[in-house]
């Protein structure tokens, strides 16, 4: 290893802010060579806008990034590319009907003097490169026949073809079997041997302690630290990623203890529902009026079950009760007719971005403003004006669209979607994910008080300090399945180790 | 600074769409009548409506299914089978008139719903299905007319022509005004009250915008693309009609390439080709730029030919134009 001055990645203030929210604010990261550096953080803690500003994916409004001392253009995946930056994203991008070769060298296929694409030289080519990552497969296979830790590999031979000094991994194990994460492991050391510095992006601590030579931690998009991994313990980063511990107010402390405990008034009851395989069997409870927080990592079958519960992927399996009654949900639009909403962690997958705020909240409950086969416009803004200032949804006017609404505004259309159409379980996943603290706090208090009229809430989420926060009951998942139930006031550590599971 | 985005963004959004549509329409009315003293009289008017009408009802049904993000090739062939079971079951079999109208309408009707139900239960994407609709629907029209125009008096029951009521609102009209282009206006604010006034014009908008929303806030979305699909087959039907009783004949192969200029009118009047955004009231003035684009160049002398290539590049240029706006708009808002 030559002493050189300049690391193989520096990045310097980068700042990047969506609507709302402040992405990154003025992080420092350094790279050095052949090392595996290890980017951990929550979920919108910064780390993966970090990874697209250094691929040049995202231009940040500040920043300065250098590639061995040479800076690179921001905003621009070639430039980032050229100067010796891969990237492994968490989705793969392969084209599952081209061989496993011309996903290698993808748009830099060697062609012969004609113009036209030298097979003779490409497939050999494409095999080096796959030598490198350790997968001996035939290069002319198709990438539809492999599964997903061989794709990956091919995903990862692609980053390197283009002389790569810097390979950045995205959550790389998220879709991985255990074995195969020992496998990329052994994969990532040799490629550390070979002179390549990675960085690699997780929110798993075990993994992160296991593979990584230091490890930075960002918290609401600021850098927390960079330490040597070196004599780490879990539960020091987990408090460096989760931040300091906070109790809760008075108020809620007291509503909690107010909460009838004993009775016996389910609205709804899960028996062995589910849809392998992803969602393995599983039982579930809701009582009026009850926060329940469903607790897991990436991976852990958390939206799989509010997505079956809401009829969006039906369940295989299992019987559902229902107020008391049996019934069977196989669509949303049943959902909707027994008294469900759902608000999905992808609020651009609910929302209609051009139909204006007010036809968005009514969308849930056209027939209550239909007047024989006609739409009761006054009807409707009325009913629309209602909900707009109950929730305190700031828009400039009931006529705009709701795409020009921040992510927090949305989000509470959303859940005025649900109460105006007087929905008595609400399935909410991850509803703050991308909203600033601020508009974080006001769609907590609003999920209370919904609560506090009774309606039953389930509230997924992949941040623990969240379902702490709020639930009543705190339900952690793992590997498709239910493992545990705590009460609330369980400590962050205790819920974070068993949803971390004991990787073997 | 804001605010300069703001105008920006708002003049664009003026520029392009159903207002910049109107601006066309309102330039071309200007240009053929200092061209030629023949365009902006009464009788040239009327012709154009008479000429537009079925068109436009056509349209109609098209705006419903591409608002909803689909596309329906099969008006034209559709339009033409109705006005032929209709012309052969009335003329050619003795059918009491009331029936023989209905069985063209069903024969609308059952298209639309086939459409519907390959679309939605065999995931058949909505160009292809309406494309395969669009060849057998004409063959099937063939084989009900073997080939020739209908009624044909060979074959005709004694005294048998076409229904009083197609050939009197295909022909006539009344204070001056063809009865045809009033059917079309009747379809026209029936449309424009099922896109903007109904739960299925609403869930429409909904499933053109975001599919996945509209299907998460509890619509329907196979049963109301089925319900969009058969009222496009069903206003198709009432096109076959006034087609066939303004030429007092009903054929097979009539009304050909009228699918392709019912999309376009829908796209000229500003509504989105991928769903989500658009307007009846566009789409009539889409309708009215395409009457009167071809209708001033006939007067013009321009030869036929020419007027296709005119057609198929002012497709071209405003859905160009649109898309560009969109682009603009987006930049300015962001």
């Amino acid at each position: 290893m030559t002493a050189s001055s300049s690391p193989p990645l520096r990045v310097e203030d980068a700042e990047k802010v969506y609507p709302g929210v402040r992405a990154l604010a003025g992080v420092d990261f350094e790279v050095d060579p052949g090392e595996v550096h290890a980017l951990l953080g929550e979920n919108g803690a910064g780390k993966s806008t970090l990874m697209k500003v250094i691929a040049g994916a995202v231009t940040p409004e500040a920043g300065r990034i250098e590639v061995d001392g040479k800076e690179v253009p921001l905003g621009s995946p070639e430039a980032a590319r050229d100067s010796g930056i891969g990237i492994v994203y968490q989705e793969l991008s392969l084209i599952p009907s081209l061989s496993v070769g011309e996903n290698v060298l993808m748009g830099r296929w060697p062609t012969t003097r004609g113009g036209l694409i030298d097979w003779s030289r490409l497939f050999p080519e494409a095999r080096r490169h796959l030598e490198r990552v350790g997968l001996d497969t035939e290069p002319r296979q198709v990438v539809r026949a492999l599964g997903m830790a061989e794709r990956q590999q091919v995903e990862i031979a692609k980053a390197l073809s283009t002389d790569t000094r810097v390979l950045l991994l995205d959550e790389p194990t998220s879709a991985l079997s255990d074995r195969e994460a020992k496998r990329l492991f052994q994969i990532i050391e040799g490629l550390k041997d070979s002179g390549v510095a990675i960085v690699y992006v997780s929110h798993r601590l075990t993994e992160v302690l296991e593979i990584a030579d230091r490890i930075t931690v960002l918290r609401d998009g600021v850098r927390v630290g960079t330490l040597s991994a070196e004599g780490v313990t879990e539960a020091q980063l987990a408090q460096m990623m989760i931040g300091r511990e906070t109790s809760g107010s008075p108020e809620e402390v007291a509503r909690r203890q107010q909460r009838p405990g004993g009775e016996d008034e389910y609205v709804l009851r899960a028996r062995s529902v589910a849809r392998l395989p992803r969602l393995k069997p599983t039982d579930l409870e809701l009582q009026a009026g009850e926060i329940v927080a469903v607790f897991g990592l990436v991976g852990a079958g958390r939206t799989r079950l509010a997505r079956t519960l809401f009829g969006l992927e039906p369940a295989t399996d299992g019987s559902l009760e229902l107020f008391g009654e049996e019934t069977r949900i196989d669509s949303p639009a049943d959902a909707v007719a027994l008294g469900l909403g759902y608000v999905g962690e992808d609020r651009s997958a609910g929302l209609v971005p051009r139909m204006s705020v007010a036809n968005n909240i009514t969308l849930g409950s056209l027939d209550e403003i239909t007047r024989g086969p006609i739409l009761d416009f006054a009807l409707e803004q009325q009913v629309a004006e209602r909900y707009v200032e109950d929730l305190d949804i700031r828009t400039p006017s009931l006529d705009h669209l709701v795409e020009t609404l921040s992510g927090g505004n949305q989000q509470k259309v959303m859940l005025a979607r649900w109460t105006c159409s007087q929905a008595k379980v609400l399935i909410l996943d991850d509803p703050t994910r991308g909203i600033d603290i601020g508009a974080k706090e006001e769609v907590f208090r609003l999920v209370r008080r919904l609560a506090d009229e009774g309606i039953a809430i389930l509230y997924i989420t992949s941040e623990i300090k969240e379902a702490r926060e709020l639930a009543d009951r705190l339900l952690v998942m793992s590997d498709g399945r239910i493992i545990k139930e705590f009460e609330a006031g369980t400590s962050e550590e205790e819920v974070m180790a068993a949803a971390g599971g004991v990787r073997g | 600074m804001v605010r300069t985005r703001k105008t920006v963004a708002k003049t664009v959004t003026l520029a392009g769409g159903r207002g910049g549509a109107l601006v066309i329409l309102f330039a071309l009315v200007v240009a053929f009548s200092i061209a030629t003293p023949d365009f902006l009289t009464g009788a040239n008017l009327v012709n154009i409506l008479r000429q537009y009408a079925v068109l436009m009802i056509l349209a109609v049904g098209q705006t419903l299914v591409i608002v909803s993000r689909g596309i329906d090739l099969s008006v034209a062939s559709t339009a033409a089978l109705s006005g032929c079971v209709m012309g052969v079951s009335f003329a050619h079999w003795g059918w009491p008139e009331p029936i023989a109208l209905l069985f063209g309408l069903a024969a609308g009707f059952a298209v639309g719903a086939f459409n519907g139900f390959v679309i939605t239960k065999w995931s058949v994407p909505d160009f292809i299905a309406t494309l395969g609709t669009l060849v057998a629907v004409r063959g099937i029209a063939l084989l009900v007319t073997g080939g020739l125009p209908v009624p044909d008096y060979e074959r005709a029951v004694e005294g048998r022509n076409l229904p009083e009521l197609v050939s009197t609102l295909g022909v006539d009209s009344i204070l001056g005004i063809p009865l045809i282009a009033c059917v079309a206006l009747v379809c026209v604010l029936i449309g424009g009250l099922i896109l903007s006034r109904t739960k299925l014009g609403r869930s429409a908008y909904a499933i053109g915008g975001n599919t996945e929303a509209a299907r998460m806030s509890g619509i329907k979305v196979g049963r109301s693309k089925m319900w969009i699909y058969i009222i496009s087959g069903l206003l198709a039907a009432v096109g076959g009609f006034m087609l066939t009783g303004r030429q007092a004949s009903a054929n097979a192969l009539m009304g050909e390439d009228l699918e392709l200029q019912s999309i376009a009118a829908v796209v000229i009047g500003g509504t989105n080709l991928f769903g989500g955004e658009g307007k009846i009231s566009g789409t009539v003035i889409g309708v009215l730029i395409i009457g009167v684009l071809a209708n001033g160049l006939l007067i013009l002398g321009v030869a036929e030919f020419w007027q296709r290539v005119v057609n198929g590049l002012i497709i071209v240029v405003v859905v160009a134009l649109d898309q560009w706006r969109r682009r603009a708009a987006r930049a300015a808002s962001a």
